[in-house]
């Protein structure tokens, strides 16, 4: 099998193993903790967490090759913190939709535009939590780097008691006055990590 | 700070001066549990408790004014000059569309929940929404009780302007009912707007029958004469729906045990089945009509007849004649001349007219068959029909006659119904509308009302009987119904004949002036609007002069109104669409334009009506004179 690995080919023998899983594994390992993989490609077709787990078991004699990129975590945070950025007016503009869907008693559309809204929402807050743990700045503590999520969360727990309620009037009040200013906060909170990264 | 027992007594008052009905049943309801939840704007908001078992809020309880302010926005169409506001909560967003739409525009909110309409009385202080003379209310009312404000609320002229405002979390909470609503708003929309044209033909056609039958208005009685006759009698109403087919030996014993009165589609049925009725009612302007009752002969009956129906249906009827009134301006106008006629409410279908006449009668109880407003066994009508007769001679292999009823069902806009046995059945939004009207006006009587229709949809709150059970416990004694009749026929006197020819040439002859005027008018606009005019304002002003002049003539003006409305509402609509201009060259030529249609169309709906007036007046001039009729045109 022919192993790349940010390019550069390797020998299979150095990735040790007998299978594909155990070829990752100890691909993982060695690169740790600085760098993570990013992208596999397996005999020319990347390769998802689906397929790598239905292939995992593939010996590797039986592969022609195999092509790993890797990234450095800092890297991958800074870059996961201007997507975020680049997201969250995205967000508030879905928000700002629901309500505007929900208020005009288009309730089908408006419930399906709050669950995207809800998805991205999740999305946004483990994007959080890896550039809190993977960003460091200096004179900050790895705490300051996340915002507060505690009104998040709560404000969160709330929505989906009034949408448990069929309460629109409400989910509109909390998207609307509460969501909305944290999402406004994160999105400031971001711009200035970014300044400050750069 | 205002508790809300102030709040209450206060609105109440206010309300009360135009709704005291609406302001009495309020203080016997309570409030809908709920909170009051106060706002950083300001103003309350409400967060029910009970909804479902869950909390359910109605006005945001952040910002309720920016709430309503979004609402209306959302929904007010460019342009708009009256609304319809679903569901009114606790009114934020009626003050806000009040705010937005032109001064005096008209608004009609329709709110189900009366429990929750306390609770906003109880909450804030709306005095200035009941003190606005614009504003209407309809709560707590059922859903087929509301479309009749559509016609008080909103005008003719400016329907293309209404606006629909919901407040969805009031509309969430009764989503069915403000469907219901909303379906009957939009097809009264439709129906007033769109067929409006439909209409003014038939108030001419009625105006133009009534002319043609004065002489049966002078000749034959009022049905007033019968009024209270019949007390504590029992009044048959029969209509010709599907289940009438089982009654006919029955109702041939009722003949001399109550008073049979039916419709005029029902009369052949009945009479060929060797049933006489005493009373049969028509009413329908339409030629269509006719057919009912050609060719039935000498039933026994008598005929009430409104003089809107078919001439040919009076002067063709083989029997005694009386005259009802539908009370429309031209009989008005007679009755003013000749004494009441005799009122009889009628909405839609000439049965309700039936129905309606029993009351007058004093029939108790009052007995409805054939009644089925629906088509019981998949049928429209009752066999023997002038309809059923007709489609079996159009009937073509291999169409059979059930085909026939079904192709007639299919033109109706049907709904899924259950019979007063529980069984499903077909029915149609019309159908179900007069079953509402007679739901209300029989809440509304006095007398006993049954049903013996056995078989159809029923009414809510009547009794379903069989026709043997109302022989045997209300009509086991023998009547004298005919005798009664009989006697009622006394014709009318000369003098009464002769104020009736003084209206009709007065009339005439007021017509005749209105006639010169609007040809005057209508030659002015025609040299401003073609630039002839060598002193156009003054000319303008003349015309405003002849427009005024024609509407002093008030002996014919609500009868040219009625007969005109087309022209009224284009004329309308174009001063709605100048308001506010200046009097510029612009303004007096589309002004001219807009008399000049104004001055034809009253030309023409005057001289119609003066020739019908003028052969009004030598038919009932000939009568006085004993002279026939052709005798007198023939001399001129």
């Amino acid at each position: 099998m022919k192993l790349t690995l940010d390019g550069r080919q390797v020998k299979t023998s150095a990735a040790g193993g007998e299978t594909l899983l155990d070829v990752i594994k100890t691909l993982e390992r060695d690169i740790s903790p600085e760098r993570v993989i990013v992208s596999i490609t397996l005999d020319g077709q990347p390769l998802d967490s689906h397929t790598e787990h239905e292939k995992a078991a593939l010996p590797v004699e039986q592969l022609d090759s195999l092509e790993v990129n890797t990234q450095k975590l800092s890297f991958l945070a800074r870059n996961t913190l201007s997507t975020l950025a680049a997201y969250l007016p995205q967000l508030i503009d879905m928000m700002d939709q629901a309500v505007e869907l929900l208020h005009g008693g288009q309730e089908s559309e408006g419930h399906l535009c709050l669950s995207r809204l809800i998805d991205g929402l999740s999305m946004a807050n483990s994007a959080w939590h890896g550039i809190a743990h993977f960003i460091v700045i200096e004179d900050r503590a790895a705490g300051d780097v996340m915002p507060d999520m505690q009104s998040f969360l709560s404000s969160l727990q709330s929505i989906l008691e009034a949408q448990k309620n069929n309460d629109v009037v409400q989910i509109c009040d909390l998207l609307e006055f509460e969501l909305r200013p944290i999402l406004e906060l994160w999105l400031e909170h971001a711009g200035r990590l970014n300044e400050k990264l750069k | 700070m205002n508790t809300s027992a102030e709040f209450l007594k206060r609105n109440l008052g206010s309300l009360a001066r135009r709704y005291p009905e609406l302001a009495r049943l309020l203080l016997s309801v309570p409030p809908a549990a709920a909170d009051l939840i106060q706002t950083r704007a300001g103003v309350p908001s409400l967060r029910l408790k009970n909804a479902g078992g869950r909390p359910y809020t109605l006005h945001s309880t952040v910002d309720p004014l920016a709430e309503a302010e979004r609402t209306v926005r959302m929904q007010l169409r460019p342009g708009s000059n009256s609304g319809l506001v679903y569901g009114f909560g606790l009114g934020y967003h009626v003050e806000r569309l009040l705010e937005e739409l032109p001064a005096g525009s008209p608004v009609l909110v329709i709110e189900p929940q009366i429990s929750i309409f306390r609770l906003a009385l109880e909450s804030r202080d709306l005095t200035h929404l009941f003190e606005n003379q614009e504003l209407f209310w309809a709560v707590g009312e059922k859903d087929y009780e509301v479309a009749r404000h559509f016609s008080r609320v909103f005008r003719v002229i400016s329907l293309e302007g209404v606006s629909i405002i919901s407040h969805n979390a009031s509309v969430k909470l009764c989503g069915e009912y403000f469907n219901v609503v909303d379906d009957y708003c939009r097809k009264w929309l439709i129906t007033v707007g769109g067929n409006f044209l439909t209409n003014v033909i038939s108030v001419r056609t009625y105006m133009s029958n009534t002319l043609d039958n004065i002489l049966a208005i002078v000749d034959n009685p009022p049905i007033i004469r019968l009024f209270g006759r019949f007390r504590k009698v029992p009044g048959i109403v029969i209509s010709a729906g599907p289940s009438l087919d089982r009654h006919m030996g029955t109702l041939k014993l009722l003949e001399k045990h109550a008073v049979l009165i039916c419709v005029d589609t029902a009369l052949g049925p009945l009479y060929r089945s060797g049933v006489c009725p005493h009373l049969v009612l028509a009413g329908d302007p339409s030629e269509n009509n006719l057919r009912h009752l050609q060719g039935v002969g000498r039933t026994g009956a008598a005929l009430v007849a409104e003089p809107m129906t078919h001439p040919r249906i009076i002067s063709e009827f083989d029997g005694r004649k009386f005259i009802m009134s539908f009370n429309e301006v031209l009989m008005k106008k007679l009755a003013g001349v000749l004494g009441d006629f005799g009122r009889v409410e009628a909405w839609g279908s000439i049965s309700t007219g039936a129905f309606d006449l029993a009351r007058k009668l004093g029939c108790d109880p009052i007995v409805f068959i054939g009644q089925d407003l629906a088509f019981t066994g998949g049928r429209y009508y009752a066999h023997g029909t002038y309809q059923e007769q007709r489609w079996l001679r159009d009937l073509s292999w291999p169409e059979d006659l059930d085909d026939v009823h079904r192709w007639r069902m299919s033109k109706e806009n049907d709904l899924d119904a259950t019979d007063i046995y529980g069984r499903p059945l077909r029915t149609s939004r019309q159908l179900e509308a007069y079953r509402h009207y007679f739901e209300r006006e029989i809440s509304e009587t006095e007398a006993l009302v049954l049903n013996a229709t056995e078989g159809g949809t029923g009414f809510s709150g009547v009794e379903n009987v069989t026709l043997e059970a109302v022989l045997w416990r209300y009509a086991r004694r023998e009547r004298s119904v005919g005798r009664i009749i009989g006697r009622a026929g006394a014709s009318r006197s000369e003098k009464e004949i002769s104020h009736a020819l003084d209206f009709l040439q007065s009339t005439g002859r007021e017509l005749e002036n209105v006639y010169e005027l609007c040809n005057q008018g209508f030659e002015l606009t025609r040299r401003l609007y073609q630039n002839e005019s060598q002193e156009p304002e003054a000319d303008y002003r003349q015309v405003e002069s002849i427009y005024s002049r024609v509407y002093e003539c008030a002996g014919v003006r609500e009868i040219l109104e009625n007969a005109n409305q087309g022209g009224i509402l284009t004329y309308q609509r174009g001063v709605e669409k100048l308001k506010g201009n200046q009097l510029d060259r612009e303004t007096i030529e589309k002004s001219a334009q807009l008399y000049g249609a104004f001055f034809i169309s009253f030309f023409q709906t005057a001289s119609l009506l003066k020739k019908k007036f003028g052969q009004a007046a030598i038919s009932v001039g000939c009568r006085l004179s004993g002279h026939g009729e052709e005798k007198l045109l023939q001399a001129g």
